[in-house]
C-alpha cells in the first residue's frame, strides 16, 4: 500500500477511534441516562486543550507566537489522564448548573448556551488559549524518542487509539450491565418513579455526567496529540450535534449501535462528501453536510427513533434457576385458589 | 382496632399555592397491620397529602412522623422510600425500556451496589447477590401470574398488568408503609380482585397501608379505618359504616 | 458619566431588538410547550429576505413588512409540518428540542451554502442622519428600531389584555398544564400565536440586522444567548417577563460592555443567565404554580 494510502487509512482509523470513545461517553449520558448534554463538545475540547497545555511547555517557547496560560511538559500518559479528569470535573459543573431539577429540554437549552459561551469566551480572550487561532505544534507522544517513519508512527498511534478504545468499551459495558446501569435507565424512563423506589437520581445522573465527561476529555486529548492543533473552529456547538446524530441514528443506549452510528455519521458522511465533485460556491458542500445531518436526525426520529441497532433489554433465563419450579408451581396454585 | 403505636402520623399538615389553601390542618394516623382509607371528592386534597407524605411536595407547615419518631420533612423521596415509606402512582410509572423483571430488580437492589465502584471494581458482589434477587422477583411475578411476561418490555404490558407491576415494585423494597394512590382505577375486575386479596394478605402480615380510592365498596371491604377529606380538611374519621351515617360526610361526598 | 449615558442609548436599542425577539420566543413556548431553537435561524432568514428585496430596490421598511409576513407564515409552517406531528406522536420534550436544533442547523447551513459567510449591509439604508439629545447619540434608523419595538410591545399588551387570544396566552402563562388540560390552546389559537410570534421573529431579524453595521449568516445565532437569557430571566412563557428580561439584559450588557471589553457583551448576558438559573430558575415572573413547568 502506498504511503499516501496508509496515511489516509491511519487518519480514518484514529478519527474513528476518537469518535468511538466520545460517542460511548455521550451514549452513557444521553442514551442510557437521558441527559441531553448539548455542551458535550466543550468537554472533548477541554480535554484537548488540557493535553495541549500539558505538552506544549510554557508559552514563551516555540518563539512565543502562541499566548496561553500555564504550559508544561509532562510525559505520556499524564496529559491523557489529566484530560480525563478535566473533562470529568467540567462535566460535574454542568451537572450542578442543571441540577435544580430543570426539566429535560430546558436544561438542554441552557447547556447549548454554555457551549456557545465557551467558544465566545475562548475566542475573545486571546491570552487564555490563544483565542481564535488556537494552539498548534502540540507534540505527539513518544515521537521524538521512537525511530519510526511518519507512516510507522501513524500506525503506532492507531494501536494506541485501539487500546484506549478497548478500555473505554470495557468501562461503558461494565457500567451499562451493572445495577448502576439499570438505575440510570430507570431514571431516564421515569424520574419520579425512580425516586419512589429509592433510587438517588441525582447521583446516577452525576455519575453519567462525570464518566461521560472523562471519556470526552480523553478523546479530545487523543485527537489533539495526533493532529497537533486545536482551535475554536473545531469545537463549535454543532459538533455536539454530529455526535447526537451518531447516537440517534445508530441506536441510543446500545454500545454497538452508537458505534455503527458513529461510523455512518462521523466517518462515512465526511468521507463520501470528500469525493464528490466540488460544485457550487466555496464551502457549499461543507454546509450541505450539516443540512444532511439535520435531515437525517429528523428522519430517524420520525421513522426509527430507536435507531439502527436498538437497545436490547437484558433477558434472564428463569427456567434454569433453582427456585423456578417452586415459583411456577406457586403460580398455578394461586390460579387454582382464585378460581370461583 | 389495634392499640399499637401508629407507624405513620400526619400532624397538622398544610399546603398553600400562592393564596390557594390546598390542604389545611390535616392530621391522621395509619396503624401497622391495617389498611387505612383516604377518601373524598375530587379536589379534596388527597393527592396533595400523599405527595407531601411521600416527599414530592413540600408542605407549608406541619409534620410527617414515621415509625413513631422519625420526622420525614427534609428528606427527599428516595430516602423516604429506602426507610420503608413507599408510594405508588395513579398513572403507572413503569420503566418502559426495561423488562418486567428488571423493573423489579432495580427496586430490590441494595443501594450500596448502585454505584460506580460497584460497577467497575466490585462486580463479583452484585453478581452474587443478583441470584437471590432474581428468585424474589420471580416469586413475586408468579404470585401475580405474570411469570411468562418476565422478559417482556414493561411498556408492552396491559394497563392492569402495569398496575400489578407497580405494586410489585413497591413491595420489592419491603416497605413498612405503603401509600397507594387509586390502585383500582381502570383495572379489570379480575385484577382488582387479585389486588384486594394481595392487600389483605399484606396487612395481615404487618404492613400499614394508606389507600386513596374512589370506589367506596372496596374501601368498605378493606379498610378498618377511613379518613374523609373535603376541601383540604379532614371532615371525619371512622369506619365506613360510621361515615355513611354521618350527615356531614354524606352531604359532602356520598350523596350524588 | 457621558459614557454611561451613551451606553444607555445603545442599551435601549439592544433592548428593543431583544424585546421583540424574546417575546416571540417565549410565546411559542407558552402556547406549544416547545423551546424553538430554530428561532434565531428564522431571524437570520428574515434578515436576508429583507436584504434580497432591498437589493431589488424595495424600500427598507417595506422589506421589513414583507420579511415579517413571510417569517410568520414560515413559522406557522414549521409548527404544523414539523412540531405538531411529532407532538401528536408523543415525542418527548427533549426529542422536540433536538428536532428544533436540527431545523435551525439545517436552515443556517442552507443559507450558508447559498449565501456564503461574508458580511453584508442593507444597500438601501443610509446612516446619515444622527440625533444627539440628552447625551445620547442615535441614528435615525436606531430611533425607528426603538419606535417599532415600543409599538409592538404596546400592541402585544393590547392583544394580551383585550382579546380572547390574549386571554389564552395569559392563562397558559399562569398555569400552562391546567390551561392546556382545559383545552385553551385550541388549534385556531395555536395557529394564530405561531403567526404572531413568527412575525415578531421576522421583525426582530430585520431590525437586528439594521442595528448592527454588518451582518452575516451567523448573526442571528450570535443573538440566541441574549434571547434565551431574556426569556429565562423573565420566566419562560411569561410575555411581560420577556419584555422586562429584554430590558434588563439589553441595558446591562451594553452598559457593562462600555466599561469592560466590548466583546464581552454576551458574557454579561450569559453571567446573568447563570445567576438566574442558580438562584431562581423559574424566572422573575413565574408564580408558584408555574414552578412545575420547568422545574420537575
Amino acid at each position: 500500500m502506498s504511503s499516501a494510502a496508509q496515511f489516509y487509512l491511519t487518519n480514518i482509523l484514529v478519527f474513528f477511534g476518537v469518535d468511538l470513545i466520545a460517542v460511548w461517553g455521550l451514549n452513557l449520558q444521553f442514551g442510557v441516562t437521558g441527559i441531553v448534554n448539548f455542551a458535550f463538545i466543550v468537554l472533548q475540547s477541554a480535554g484537548a486543550y488540557t493535553a495541549a497545555l500539558l505538552t506544549l511547555g510554557p508559552s514563551s517557547g516555540n518563539g512565543g507566537f502562541q499566548h496561553y496560560f500555564g504550559g508544561t511538559r509532562l510525559p505520556f500518559p499524564l496529559p491523557l489522564i489529566a484530560a480525563g479528569f478535566v473533562g470529568a470535573i467540567l462535566s460535574a459543573l454542568l451537572a450542578i448548573l442543571t441540577r435544580r431539577r430543570l426539566r429535560g429540554d430546558y436544561a438542554a437549552m441552557v447547556l447549548l448556551v454554555v457551549s456557545l459561551m465557551a467558544t465566545t469566551i475562548v475566542q475573545n480572550q486571546s491570552g487564555f488559549l490563544n483565542g481564535s487561532a488556537g494552539l498548534s505544534l502540540v507534540p505527539a507522544p513518544f515521537q521524538s524518542i521512537m525511530n519510526l517513519t511518519l507512516v510507522g508512527y501513524a500506525w503506532f498511534y492507531v494501536g494506541l487509539t485501539a487500546v484506549l478504545c478497548l478500555i473505554a468499551l470495557a468501562v461503558v459495558r461494565a457500567i451499562s450491565n451493572s445495577p448502576l446501569g439499570r438505575a440510570m435507565r430507570a431514571s431516564r424512563d421515569n424520574e419520579e418513579s425512580a425516586a419512589a423506589i429509592g433510587l438517588d437520581v441525582s447521583r446516577a445522573r452525576m455519575t453519567a455526567y462525570v464518566v461521560g465527561g472523562a471519556l470526552a476529555g480523553v478523546s479530545g486529548a487523543l485527537l489533539v496529540q495526533y493532529i497537533g492543533t486545536w482551535a475554536p473552529g473545531a469545537w463549535l456547538y454543532p459538533e455536539t450535534f454530529v455526535y447526537f446524530a451518531a447516537v440517534i441514528v445508530g441506536g441510543r443506549g446500545n454500545v454497538l449501535g452508537v458505534a455503527i452510528g458513529s461510523l455512518l455519521v462521523n466517518i462515512a458522511i465526511v468521507e463520501v462528501t470528500r469525493y464528490l465533485p466540488q460544485f457550487g460556491p466555496a464551502g457549499f458542500i461543507d454546509a450541505m453536510q450539516w443540512v444532511v445531518i439535520g435531515l437525517l436526525i429528523m428522519a430517524f426520529l420520525w421513522l426509527r427513533p430507536r435507531g439502527i441497532v436498538p437497545e436490547r433489554a437484558r433477558q434472564y433465563d428463569l427456567a434454569r434457576r433453582p427456585g423456578a419450579g417452586r415459583a411456577a408451581s406457586r403460580e398455578s396454585a394461586d390460579r387454582e385458589a382464585e378460581a370461583p | 382496632m389495634t392499640d399499637e403505636q401508629p407507624i405513620l402520623s400526619v400532624r397538622r399538615v398544610r399546603k398553600s399555592f400562592g393564596g390557594v389553601h390546598a390542604v389545611e390542618e390535616v392530621s391522621f394516623d395509619a396503624a401497622p397491620a391495617a389498611i387505612t382509607g383516604l377518601i373524598g371528592p375530587n379536589g379534596a386534597g388527597k393527592s396533595t397529602v400523599i405527595n407531601i407524605i411521600s416527599g414530592s411536595l413540600q408542605p407549608s407547615g406541619g409534620s410527617v412522623i414515621f415509625a413513631g419518631h422519625q420526622e420525614m420533612l427534609g428528606l427527599p423521596p428516595h430516602r423516604r422510600s429506602r426507610l420503608g415509606l413507599v408510594r405508588t402512582f395513579q398513572r403507572s410509572g413503569e420503566f418502559g425500556g426495561l423488562t418486567v423483571l428488571e423493573n423489579l430488580l432495580v427496586a430490590g437492589t441494595d443501594p450500596k451496589e448502585i454505584s460506580l465502584r460497584s460497577a467497575l471494581i466490585m462486580r463479583r458482589r452484585w453478581r452474587r447477590d443478583e441470584g437471590g434477587l432474581l428468585d424474589r422477583a420471580a416469586e413475586m411475578l408468579a404470585g401475580f401470574g405474570m411469570l411468562d411476561k418476565a422478559n417482556d418490555l414493561a411498556a408492552n404490558l396491559s394497563g392492569g398488568q402495569k398496575r400489578l407491576l407497580e405494586l410489585g415494585r413497591a413491595l420489592m423494597l419491603t416497605p413498612k408503609v405503603l401509600l397507594l394512590d387509586e390502585p383500582f382505577a381502570g383495572v379489570s375486575p379480575v385484577i382488582a380482585h387479585q389486588i384486594e386479596i394481595l392487600l389483605k394478605r399484606l396487612a395481615a402480615e404487618g404492613l400499614a397501608i394508606l389507600l386513596v380510592e374512589h370506589q367506596l365498596d372496596v374501601i368498605g371491604r378493606l379498610c378498618a379505618q377511613v379518613v374523609m377529606m373535603a376541601q383540604g380538611r379532614v371532615l371525619s374519621t371512622g369506619t365506613m359504616e360510621e361515615l355513611r351515617g354521618d350527615p356531614e360526610v354524606v352531604d359532602a361526598y356520598l350523596a350524588g | 458619566m457621558s459614557l454611561f449615558v451613551l451606553s444607555l442609548g445603545f442599551g435601549v436599542v439592544t433592548a428593543s431588538v431583544l424585546s421583540i425577539a424574546a417575546l416571540g420566543f417565549t410565546l411559542q413556548f407558552g402556547i406549544s410547550n416547545v423551546l424553538n431553537l430554530a428561532y434565531s435561524s428564522f431571524m437570520t432568514l428574515a434578515g436576508f429576505i429583507a436584504y434580497w428585496l432591498n437589493t431589488k430596490g424595495l424600500d427598507i421598511w417595506l422589506c421589513l413588512v414583507v420579511a415579517t409576513a413571510a417569517t410568520a407564515i414560515l413559522s406557522l409552517g414549521l409548527s404544523r409540518v414539523v412540531y405538531e406531528p411529532f407532538i401528536r406522536r408523543g415525542a418527548r420534550s427533549f426529542e422536540i428540542l433536538i428536532i428544533s436544533l436540527a431545523v435551525g442547523v439545517a436552515i443556517t447551513n442552507l443559507l450558508l451554502a447559498f449565501i456564503g459567510p461574508s458580511g453584508f449591509s442593507y444597500p438601501g439604508v443610509q446612516r446619515a442622519s444622527v440625533y444627539h439629545f440628552a447625551g445620547l447619540t442615535l441614528s435615525s434608523d436606531q430611533l425607528v428600531v426603538v419606535a417599532i419595538a415600543v409599538v409592538l410591545m404596546i400592541g402585544s399588551h393590547l392583544l394580551l389584555t383585550a382579546t380572547s387570544i390574549g386571554r389564552a396566552l395569559r392563562a397558559t402563562a399562569e398555569n400552562s398544564e391546567l390551561a392546556r388540560a382545559c383545552g385553551i390552546a385550541t388549534p385556531r389559537i395555536t395557529r394564530i400565536v405561531w403567526l404572531l410570534s413568527g412575525a415578531l421573529c421576522g421583525a426582530a431579524g430585520v431590525v437586528l440586522f439594521l442595528s448592527i453595521s454588518s451582518f452575516s449568516v451567523q448573526s442571528g445565532q450570535d443573538f440566541l444567548i441574549p434571547i434565551v437569557a431574556a426569556a429565562v430571566l423573565g420566566g419562560i412563557g411569561q410575555p411581560y417577563g420577556a419584555m422586562l428580561g429584554a430590558l434588563i439584559i439589553g441595558l446591562a450588557s451594553e452598559v457593562s460592555a462600555a466599561f469592560i471589553n466590548p466583546s464581552d457583551k454576551e458574557v454579561v448576558a450569559f453571567a446573568l443567565l447563570v445567576l438566574v438559573l442558580l438562584a431562581r430558575p423559574q424566572g422573575l415572573f413565574a408564580e408558584a404554580a408555574r414552578q412545575r413547568e420547568v422545574i420537575t
